[in-house]
């Protein structure tokens, strides 16, 4: 798979990236049961070798309608419950996530001084190759081609205090100095409609104060999640491209000139 | 008389069609299951316009004339203790609500139909006012 | 609302994993028939094969788990209960019939839903929409219907 990046979308040398990750939710194959992931695993073991399990992750739809979904909440788990496997690459760095209905590509930075983020093109190469492989996968349960019926691309980024001097902002709307606090949180969502004016997905910014190594950091995530115009692979790397150009226009957005230039902005 | 075989794919399988041999005046039942009953709105029970609609464009029936032909009770054959009822139409009333009626015998059931065709809402009340009851569950209206 | 630190590996921490039992159901609702809801789908997921007396399908999970997220969207204070039917296909149709109103969402799989009515306004062959995710025409539906319904009882009052 080729991409080409879009010539007008911003480039940064040292974006204070710590992670992305790009998945896909699809319908469970009829008659896949868990006890199959393993010959999954088969498949990409040599470059993940290591082999953690977590809890699932329940299934997730971006609607649109009541504002917060109203006073309903619920979930349901129905059948037997499937663990959300991670394959892990040997220096941790990557690792893909698989249960029944999703599929994930992890990077992440593990060190804060090497392993530069890989970037977005060749990560969505790697991940189309590895979807064609799920679905090689899972078509020996079901004939149907994999379904996809959700994206989501997420970029989380960790912003040094330290490497901002005090009298400069780094986001665009709030300043931490005036702000004054012990820490924070922000979470806003955005609607993101398709060429036929449809909203069809969200665009969620969250920000917030942690520690890292005993610095006060900002966490800064932004997350494209929805549905695809068709439910094939092409769709649904078509949307993480899309999504991609929402995330980074948005993170030069929301952030200042100063910390642009602090990040090594290109263009 | 008995229907000629369907048409089939390169795959073997049934093609969706419309059987001349199957006429418009020939009854076609559908059995229907306990899930398909909801509450109407004046506190009685009536049939969901689900027994109506095809998923994925495909709506299982089985043929009449086919179980006369063979010298079964149609009435016996369609109803078992899971299937107490069972509702019929004319060939007709499907073709022209713009749907196939097609003979596709399976195992188990060689008096197996199908009906092709996309069935929006008014068209599954359209067919719901040309149905009436083969074996009627009891106190319920079919709309 | 799941966020993406839900899916991000610094946020994963391994954890004992969980006793596997029979479908657990969680609800924080103040619906008193958001029970039922689930109830029913759980049944509608462990339907048997052939369940329609031809070869009816059980509802598949990200169906029922998309027609939650969808009753979440659209759900509104003293509308009445919805009532629920399986489809042959892993389809499910919500459905109320009340007096002015019938209504149908037909969720085919997740976001896939056909959406009709049938008001005095509409007459016999109602009004058709297909939806992917929007469900803010369904939320209009039923507020006319509500407004309505109000109404009448307003001017006897």
């Amino acid at each position: 798979m080729s991409t080409n990046r879009p010539s007008d979308l911003p480039e940064y040398v040292n974006p204070p990236i710590t992670e992305v990750a790009m998945g896909i939710q699809f319908d469970p194959a009829n008659g896949y049961q868990q006890i199959y992931a393993r010959d999954l695993w088969k498949q990409f073991e040599a470059r993940f070798p290591v082999v953690v399990e977590q809890p699932a992750l329940p299934p997730t739809f971006e609607t649109f309608g009541t504002p917060s979904g109203g006073n309903m909440k619920f979930n349901v788990v129905t059948g037997a419950s499937h663990d959300r496997y991670w394959f892990i690459s040997s220096d941790e760095q990557n690792l893909i996530q698989f249960q029944q209905d999703r599929f994930l590509h992890n990077w992440r930075k593990i060190d804060d001084n090497e392993h530069e983020y890989p970037r977005f093109d060749p990560m969505i190469a790697n991940f189309s190759d590895e979807i064609d492989c799920l679905d090689e996968f899972l078509r020996q349960f079901d004939t149907e081609p994999i379904s996809i019926n959700q994206c989501e691309l997420t970029y989380v980024n960790r912003i040094n205090i330290d490497d901002v001097s005090p009298e400069q902002k780094i986001f665009n709307f709030f300043s931490l100095d005036t702000l004054n606090a012990e820490n924070f949180s922000f979470r806003s969502n955005k609607e993101i409609h398709n060429s036929k004016g449809e909203p069809v997905a969200r665009l969620i910014t969250e920000i917030s104060t942690a520690l890292h190594k005993n610095k006060k950091v900002i966490h800064l995530s932004n997350i494209v999640r929805g549905t695809p115009d068709g439910t094939d692979k092409q769709s649904a790397l078509d949307f993480l491209l899309e999504a991609r150009r929402l995330i980074v226009n948005n993170f030069t957005d929301i952030t200042t000139e100063y910390a642009h230039k602090i990040w090594g902005i290109v263009k | 008389m008995p229907l000629t075989q369907p048409p089939l794919d390169e795959n073997g399988n049934i093609e969706p069609h419309d059987h001349d041999g199957i006429a418009d005046g020939d009854t076609i039942i559908r059995k229907i299951s306990h899930h398909f009953v909801v509450d109407d709105k004046n506190g009685g029970k009536r049939l969901s316009s689900m027994a109506f609609k095809a998923s994925n464009n495909e709506m299982s029936v089985d043929i009449e004339s086919l179980m006369l032909e063979d010298g079964i009770n149609p009435q016996e054959f369609v109803t078992t203790p899971v299937w107490i009822g069972s509702i019929s139409l004319m060939a007709g009333a499907f073709r022209s609500a713009g749907l196939m009626v097609g003979y596709e015998p399976v195992e188990g059931n060689p008096y197996h139909g199908e009906v092709w065709g996309k069935v929006t809402s008014s068209k599954s009340k359209t067919l719901a006012k040309a149905a009436n009851w083969y074996v009627p569950i009891s106190g319920v209206s079919v709309i | 609302m799941t966020t993406g630190a839900d899916i991000t590996a610094f946020s994963g921490d391994v954890i004992q994993l969980q006793t596997q039992t029979t479908p657990s159901v969680v609800v924080d609702s103040s619906v008193v028939w958001s029970q039922s809801v689930i109830d029913k789908l759980n049944l509608f997921c462990r339907l048997e094969e052939g369940w329609d007396g031809y070869n009816g399908k059980p509802v598949r999970l990200s169906t029922a788990n998309f027609v939650i997220k969808m009753l979440e969207r659209i759900y509104q204070p003293n509308f009445p209960e919805p009532q629920l039917v399986p489809g042959s296909n892993g389809d499910v149709q919500i459905e109320w019939h009340l007096e002015g109103l019938d209504l149908e969402l037909h969720c085919l799989s997740p976001y896939n839903v056909i959406a009709w009515r049938e008001t005095e306004a509409t007459g016999e062959d109602g009004e058709e929409v297909p939806i992917r995710a929007d469900f803010r025409t369904v939320m209009n539906w039923m507020n006319e219907y509500m407004e309505a319904d109000i109404a009448p009882h307003a001017a006897t009052a």
